[in-house]
C-alpha cells in the first residue's frame, strides 16, 4: 500500500497537478466562503471550461475534489463572521461560532475551524486509504444485475436519509432518471429517439451540466431573488489576534478525533452528507460536555467539532464515488459525470482498473489540506476581506459565469433555453421540498441503471430473477429494503414519544 | 401540493402516451408507473411543510431577471457576447439593488474581462457578435 501512496504523490506532484490542487483548493475555499454558491454550483460552472484543457480523469477529480474539500474550510469563514453558513454543512457551526466573534473572539475560532478542519481532513484521508482497497476486493465479482442492484440500494439509501417528505425525494430520483432516457437510446438496434417530441436538438439527450447549472445555479439565483429584502445589512465581526491558547486546543483535541471518524462514516453512506455529519459530531460533543460546556453561548469545542466532521466526511464520500463508482451525493454525482464524460468507464471495478486515479486524488488530498491550512491560518484576515464583495456584484457574476459556462459547452442557444427551464423547476422544487440531490443522481445514474438492467435482462434471457441469485445482490436488496423502512420505524417511534 | 403534484401526475400520464413508437419501452414505462404512484401517494398524504411563496415585488424580480436571460439566449449570436451578457449583467445588477452610478462601469469591467480571458486566452469560442471587428 505504501508503494502505491508513493506512486500516488509522483502523479500529485507534477506540475500541473500541484497547480491544480492550489487552484482548486483556493477556489474551494472561497465559494464555501461566499453564501450562495457552493461546491456543485462551482465544479458544475467549471466543468465545460476544465472539459476545454484536455485533462485527464485524475487531473480532472483532483481539481474538481480540491473544490470540494476545500470549500469545506471555507464555509466556517461566513459562519463565524457573519453568523450566515457559506453552505448548508457549516450551519451547526454557527451556533458556537458566532456568539464567540461577538465575545471578540472571531480569531481563535477561525483558527480553532482551520485547525480542526485540518486534522478531520487529513485523519480521514488515512481512513480513505486503509478502507478502500479492502472494499473493492468485494467488488470484483460485480456483475451488470449487481451493479443495478447496489445503485437502487445508492437511491434508497439516498432519499431516506433526506430531509422531509420520502415521497417527495423518491419522485426527485424518478424524475432524474426520467430525464436521462430523453435522446437516442443506445441500446436498441439503430437508436431509437425517445421523449424528445419532435425536438431536434433533444436528440442527443439533455446534457446533465445544463441541468445542474439550471437547477442549481440559476434556481438559487431565482431562490435569492425570492427572499431579498431591502434591510439585510451583513455585519462582518472584527477580526483581531488569531491564536489561542493551547489549553483550549488540548481540550477540543478528543473532539476532533471523535466528530472526525463520525464524519468519515456518514459520508461514506450514501446521502447522509456532510450536512448531517456536522450536525451529528455537534450533538454528540454537546452531551459529552454536559454542564461544563458552554455550547450555544461560544465553545469552541462547537466549532472543532462539526468542522472536523464536515471535512472527513467530504473525504468519505469518495468511498462509494471511487471503489464502486456509485456516488452517495450531489456534488460526488456530479464528479461521476464528469469522468464518464472524459472516457471513464465508472462501476465497481474503478478502483482495480484505474489505480492511478485513486491513489493520485488519494496523494492529491494531502497536498490540498496543506495548502488549505496555510491559506486558512496565516491568510484569514485577508481571506475575509473576500466577504466585502456586495451582493449585487456576486449575484450577477454568478449568472454571467452559469451562461457562459452552458454555452461553452456545445456552444448552443438551446442549452441556454433548457438551462432556463430548469432553473425555474429547481426553484420551484425548493419551494416546494423537493430535494434536489436525488434528481441530480437520477440524472447522472439514469444512463448507467437502464443499461446494467436491460444488460442483465438480456444475459438471461428476460428472467427477472437474475437481480436476486447472487449473494451479493440478496445482501443489497436487504439494504434496500432496511433503508425503505427505517425512515417509517423512525417515524412511528416519534410519534410513539410525542404522543406517550 | 395538490395541485402540483397533480400537474406531475398528468405529465408523467403524457409520458405514457409517447411510450408506444418506441422500441425499448419497458424501462421508461415501470419509471412512469412508479411516478404516478408517487404523485397518488403524495395526494394520499400531502407533506405538512407549509410552502412561502414571493412576494409580489420580488415575483417581480424573478420574472425580469428571467425574461433578461431569455432574451440574452435567444439575441447572443447575432449581437455577439459582449453586449448581450453586459445588458444581462446590467439588468442583474440593478435587480439586486445595486447603486445606479456603478452598474454600468462594473458590468462593463466585468465582461470585457470575461471576454478578454476566455475568449482570447483560454481559447473558447464566445460570439463576437456585432462587435466582430475587434
Amino acid at each position: 500500500m505504501f508503494d502505491q501512496l508513493l506512486h500516488g504523490f509522483s502523479i500529485a506532484l507534477s506540475t500541473q497537478n500541484i497547480f491544480l490542487v492550489f487552484t482548486g483548493a483556493f477556489l474551494g475555499t472561497v465559494i464555501g466562503m461566499l453564501p450562495g454558491i457552493g461546491p456543485i454550483n462551482a465544479i458544475a460552472i467549471l466543468f465545460p471550461i476544465v472539459l476545454q484543457f484536455e485533462l485527464t480523469p485524475s487531473s480532472a477529480l483532483i481539481f474538481f475534489a480540491g473544490i470540494f474539500y476545500g470549500s469545506q474550510y471555507g464555509n466556517s469563514i461566513s459562519s463565524i463572521l457573519l453568523n450566515v453558513p457559506g453552505t448548508s454543512s457549516a450551519a451547526v457551526t454557527c451556533i458556537d461560532g458566532h456568539p464567540l466573534a461577538r465575545q471578540g473572539r472571531a480569531g481563535p475560532a477561525l483558527a480553532m475551524s482551520a485547525i480542526a478542519s485540518f486534522s478531520g481532513g487529513v485523519l480521514s484521508i488515512f481512513l480513505l486509504i486503509l478502507f478502500a482497497p479492502y472494499l473493492s476486493k468485494l467488488a470484483i465479482d460485480f456483475g451488470p444485475a449487481e451493479y443495478f442492484v447496489l445503485m437502487v440500494c445508492a437511491f434508497t439509501a439516498l432519499t431516506s436519509f433526506s430531509h422531509g417528505s420520502f415521497i417527495k425525494a423518491l419522485f426527485s430520483a424518478i424524475l432524474g432518471l426520467a430525464i436521462a432516457t430523453i435522446g437516442i437510446d443506445e441500446l436498441s438496434f439503430g437508436g431509437m429517439r425517445r421523449f424528445t417530441f419532435g425536438v431536434e436538438e433533444l436528440g442527443d439527450g439533455i446534457d446533465f451540466i445544463v441541468v445542474v447549472i439550471g437547477v442549481f445555479a440559476i434556481g438559487e439565483l431565482f431562490l435569492y431573488l425570492s427572499e431579498l429584502s431591502s434591510d439585510t445589512v451583513q455585519k462582518i465581526a472584527p477580526l483581531n489576534k488569531v491564536m489561542m491558547s493551547f489549553k483550549e486546543l488540548k481540550e477540543s483535541f478528543a473532539g476532533i478525533l471523535r466528530s472526525c471518524i463520525t464524519g468519515f462514516l456518514v459520508g461514506v453512506l450514501p446521502g447522509a452528507g456532510a450536512t448531517i455529519a456536522s450536525f451529528l459530531a455537534y450533538s454528540t460533543e454537546k452531551k459529552m460536555a454536559g454542564a461544563s460546556g458552554k455550547f450555544g453561548k461560544g465553545d469552541l469545542r462547537g466549532v472543532a467539532a462539526p468542522e472536523s466532521a464536515n471535512n472527513s466526511s467530504a473525504v468519505g464520500s469518495f468511498i462509494p464515488l471511487l471503489v464502486l463508482g456509485v456516488p452517495g451525493s450531489e456534488t460526488t454525482a456530479v464528479m461521476l459525470a464528469a469522468l464518464i464524460t472524459l472516457g471513464v468507464t465508472p462501476g465497481p471495478t474503478m478502483l482495480t482498473d484505474q489505480p492511478d486515479m485513486f491513489w493520485g486524488v488519494a496523494a492529491s488530498m494531502f497536498i490540498g489540506n496543506l495548502v488549505l491550512i496555510i491559506l486558512n491560518l496565516p491568510m484569514v484576515k485577508l481571506l475575509a476581506k473576500i466577504l466585502l464583495i456586495p451582493r449585487w456584484v456576486l449575484m450577477p457574476l454568478i449568472a454571467i459565469l452559469s451562461i457562459v459556462g452552458v454555452y461553452v459547452l456545445n456552444g448552443s442557444e438551446f442549452d441556454l433555453l433548457l438551462m432556463l427551464i430548469f432553473g425555474v423547476i429547481g426553484f420551484i422544487m425548493r419551494k416546494t421540498g423537493f430535494p434536489l440531490a436525488p434528481l441530480i443522481l437520477g440524472l447522472v445514474l439514469g444512463g448507467l441503471i437502464e443499461v446494467n438492467f436491460r444488460r442483465a435482462l438480456t444475459y438471461s434471457y428476460g428472467d427477472f430473477s437474475t437481480f436476486f441469485e447472487s449473494p451479493i445482490s440478496i445482501g443489497l436488496w436487504i439494504i434496500t429494503l432496511l433503508s425503505l423502512v427505517a425512515p417509517l420505524f423512525f417515524k412511528v417511534l416519534k410519534k410513539g414519544r410525542t404522543q406517550g | 401540493m395538490l395541485i402540483l403534484s397533480l400537474v406531475y401526475c398528468v405529465s408523467a400520464l403524457s409520458l405514457d402516451a409517447d411510450f408506444n413508437p418506441v422500441n425499448e419501452k419497458f424501462y421508461p414505462f415501470v419509471l412512469s408507473v412508479l411516478m404516478i404512484l408517487l404523485s397518488v401517494g403524495l395526494m394520499i398524504w400531502p407533506s405538512a411543510q407549509a410552502t412561502t411563496w414571493p412576494n409580489w415585488k420580488n415575483f417581480q424580480r424573478i420574472a425580469i431577471t428571467f425574461i433578461a436571460i431569455l432574451l440574452y439566449s435567444l439575441v447572443l449570436q447575432k449581437v455577439g457576447f459582449i453586449i448581450s451578457a453586459g445588458l444581462l449583467m446590467a439588468i442583474c445588477m440593478w435587480v439586486f439593488e445595486a447603486d445606479l452610478k456603478w452598474i454600468a462601469p462594473t458590468s462593463l469591467i466585468i465582461v470585457v474581462s470575461f471576454y478578454v480571458v476566455f475568449d482570447r486566452m483560454l481559447g473558447l469560442n464566445l460570439p463576437a457578435g456585432i462587435l466582430g471587428f475587434l
